[in-house]
């Protein structure tokens, strides 16, 4: 058994049985000391963004000061514009790390941007016998001040965050109105119809949805992560990340009476990222990226089979139909995503503890300890592991 | 837990701002055609004005009613509408719009008239009714009830210049109901007129509607 020499990592001892076994569950690690990130030339963070009705547009890039503390900032430039003459989105931004759950912060942004945004709405007046009524309504350009609430996730030099929160385009839009035969511009024109005279107009207040990746410049930043991967954890990483987006985008779906466009668009990406990415998440938690990427691209392979599917099938309605393929292909697709789903769901705690055991934690255990350091040896309980 | 209920509070408030509904005025039947502009008022017993204004990518052009003192009984509303859309006729002439510019606008629409409502009582004193548009020297005034059989000519009208080709006609109406102007002899009054009464209007016996 030379091979198996258990050591005792860690022993505490608690000199009660009720307390003893009140603290036996496993508490996070703390946070390594930022001494490491303090200490870099610079504390630099470059990261890509994207999202619906972000601050700085479809995509970005900011650069951001972050010395691993509570707060950071930093500037973004949006990655299109709104035409040839005009610039691309600019904004200034803070952060607060508020609350660490396990290996995430939760935290709050703060972002004052400068934009271009337009927002078309066509209304039909009861009863039909009035013609439709096209509005426009541009901020060329807007200045929008957002807020939102986010979770991040740092792992080394690389962090993610996703963020949820709503702006304000804080100056006052161009409007356009024209119903086929009536055509104006100006919010004050005498020829708009009072009742498309918002005091917030629509488009105005912009809730939001960002997703990003950061790369460290400089140091390394400390790991946030604890040492020992938890598999509940793991699981509820994997279910959460899968459920809530695919919840928020049938939300979308049902809440959109309008059948906006975008909004459809928006709903099907939520869903589509739910069943992408969700599963995965757990795995990147235990640090099996590589696995985590690759169950992500099958499950993407599997959404797009089916979306050819649903397109071949499509085209029968125009055409005689040639054998049930696409039928047959969106089946099997469908149910093979489906699986890919629930396998990743289900053995991310097992991921977790893999993780554990490749780490030498695989075999924690507390076992029953004496301590002779003090006047009189003390019972208790340590944790110990076998590596 | 008085943080999680002012955010539900923001969130609630950030939805419904996002997409806030427009709060129309009443609406007042009879519907004929398609309405694209519209006024109204409630009668003080004073005199009072409604007026539509629009413009196309060369011109300016504006419907305006007149309401003479004790024209109408304090508290009643009083509509002014630019209807299009009606096929009291056959052929594609577009009586109103030759003046106003519908033409260019709606092309393919159907007649276009102004509507005055309410429908009843009629008003105790006439009202006037201007338009200013383009072109033409003298037109027929035709008017006609939403569920009239046809246009009935009720008079001439001289257009006044005002400089340019830019001219004003001005029509005393002493009814409510749809007003319509158009040049005679060009084919503008209908000799045949084929109804198309409104879907409050009783169904004629060959079955007409809308």
């Amino acid at each position: 058994m030379a091979s198996r020499i258990e050591v005792v990592v860690a022993a505490f001892t608690l000199f009660a049985a009720a307390t003893s076994a009140s603290r036996a569950r496993a508490e996070p690690l703390p946070p390594v000391p930022a001494t490491a990130a303090a200490t870099s030339p610079l504390p630099l963070v470059l990261e890509l963004h994207t999202g619906w009705h972000d601050p700085l547009g479809t995509a970005g890039l900011s650069l951001v000061f972050d010395r691993s503390g509570r707060l950071s900032g930093g500037v973004g430039l949006g990655l299109e514009r709104w035409s040839g003459a005009s610039l691309p989105a600019l904004g200034l931004f803070g952060r607060a790390r508020l609350v660490q759950v396990g290996p995430f912060w939760l935290g709050a942004t703060a972002t004052l941007s400068r934009v271009h945004d337009e927002v078309d709405r066509l209304y039909y007046r009861q009863p039909r016998s009035y013609a439709g009524d096209n509005l426009l309504w541009s901020w060329e350009p807007g200045y929008r001040a957002s807020a939102a609430l986010g979770i991040e996730f740092d792992e080394g030099r690389w962090s993610a965050r996703l963020e949820g929160g709503v702006g304000y385009l804080l100056n006052d839009p161009r409007c356009e109105y024209d119903n086929n035969f009536v055509r104006t511009e100006g919010c004050d024109s005498p020829d708009l119809p009072a009742a498309y005279r918002f005091q917030v107009q629509p488009g105005r207040v912009l809730p939001s949805a960002t997703a990003s990746l950061g790369y460290s410049f400089g140091l390394e930043a400390p790991s946030r992560t604890p040492a020992g991967k938890s598999p509940a954890m793991a699981f509820m990483l994997s279910l959460t990340s899968t459920l809530a987006p695919i919840a928020i985008g049938v939300g979308m779906r049902v809440a959109n009476k309008k059948r906006s466009a975008e909004y459809d668009q928006a709903s099907l990406a939520a869903v589509g990222a739910g069943i992408v990415i969700g599963p995965s998440v757990g795995h990147a938690y235990t640090g099996d990226y590589l696995r985590a990427s690759g169950m992500a691209l099958a499950r993407t392979a599997g959404l797009l089979l089916f979306y050819l599917a649903i397109r071949a099938d499509g085209s029968c309605e125009e055409s005689p139909c040639k054998g049930s393929g696409p039928v047959v292909l969106g089946v099997t697709s469908l149910l093979a995503v489906s699986a890919l789903v629930v396998y990743d769901i289900a053995t991310a705690p097992l991921a977790a503890r893999r993780a554990n055991e490749r780490n030498g934690l695989g075999a924690l255990g507390v076992v029953p300890a004496i301590t002779t350091g003090g006047p009189t040896p003390s019972r208790g309980l340590a944790l110990a592991g076998r590596f | 837990m008085a943080g999680r209920g002012v955010a539900l509070v923001l969130l609630a408030v950030a939805v419904t701002a996002c997409d806030p509904a427009p709060a129309y005025g009443p609406q007042v039947p009879p519907y004929v055609g398609v309405t694209y502009a519209e006024d109204s008022v409630v009668a003080t017993g004073g005199a009072q004005d409604l007026g539509i204004f629009y413009s196309d990518d060369f011109q300016q052009y504006q419907v305006a009613l007149s309401l003479p003192a004790g024209a109408y009984a304090s508290g009643a509303r009083v509509t002014l509408r630019l209807v299009a859309g009606l096929a009291f006729a056959s052929g594609d002439d577009v009586p109103l719009g030759q003046f106003l510019g519908l033409a260019r606008s709606i092309t393919g629409q159907g007649q276009t008239a102004v509507q005055v409502l309410p429908a009843t009582p009629p008003p105790a004193a006439p009202l006037t009714l201007r338009l200013l548009g383009y072109d033409g020297t003298s037109y027929d005034v035709l008017h006609a009830k939403e569920c009239d059989a046809a246009w009935q000519v009720v008079g001439t009208v001289r257009a006044v210049p005002l400089g340019g080709t830019r001219s004003s006609l001005s029509l005393q109406i002493t009814d409510p109901g749809l007003w319509t102007v158009g040049q005679p002899g060009d084919g503008g009054v209908p000799a045949t007129a084929t109804p198309q009464p409104a879907a409050s209007c009783p169904a004629s016996p060959d079955g007409g509607g809308q």
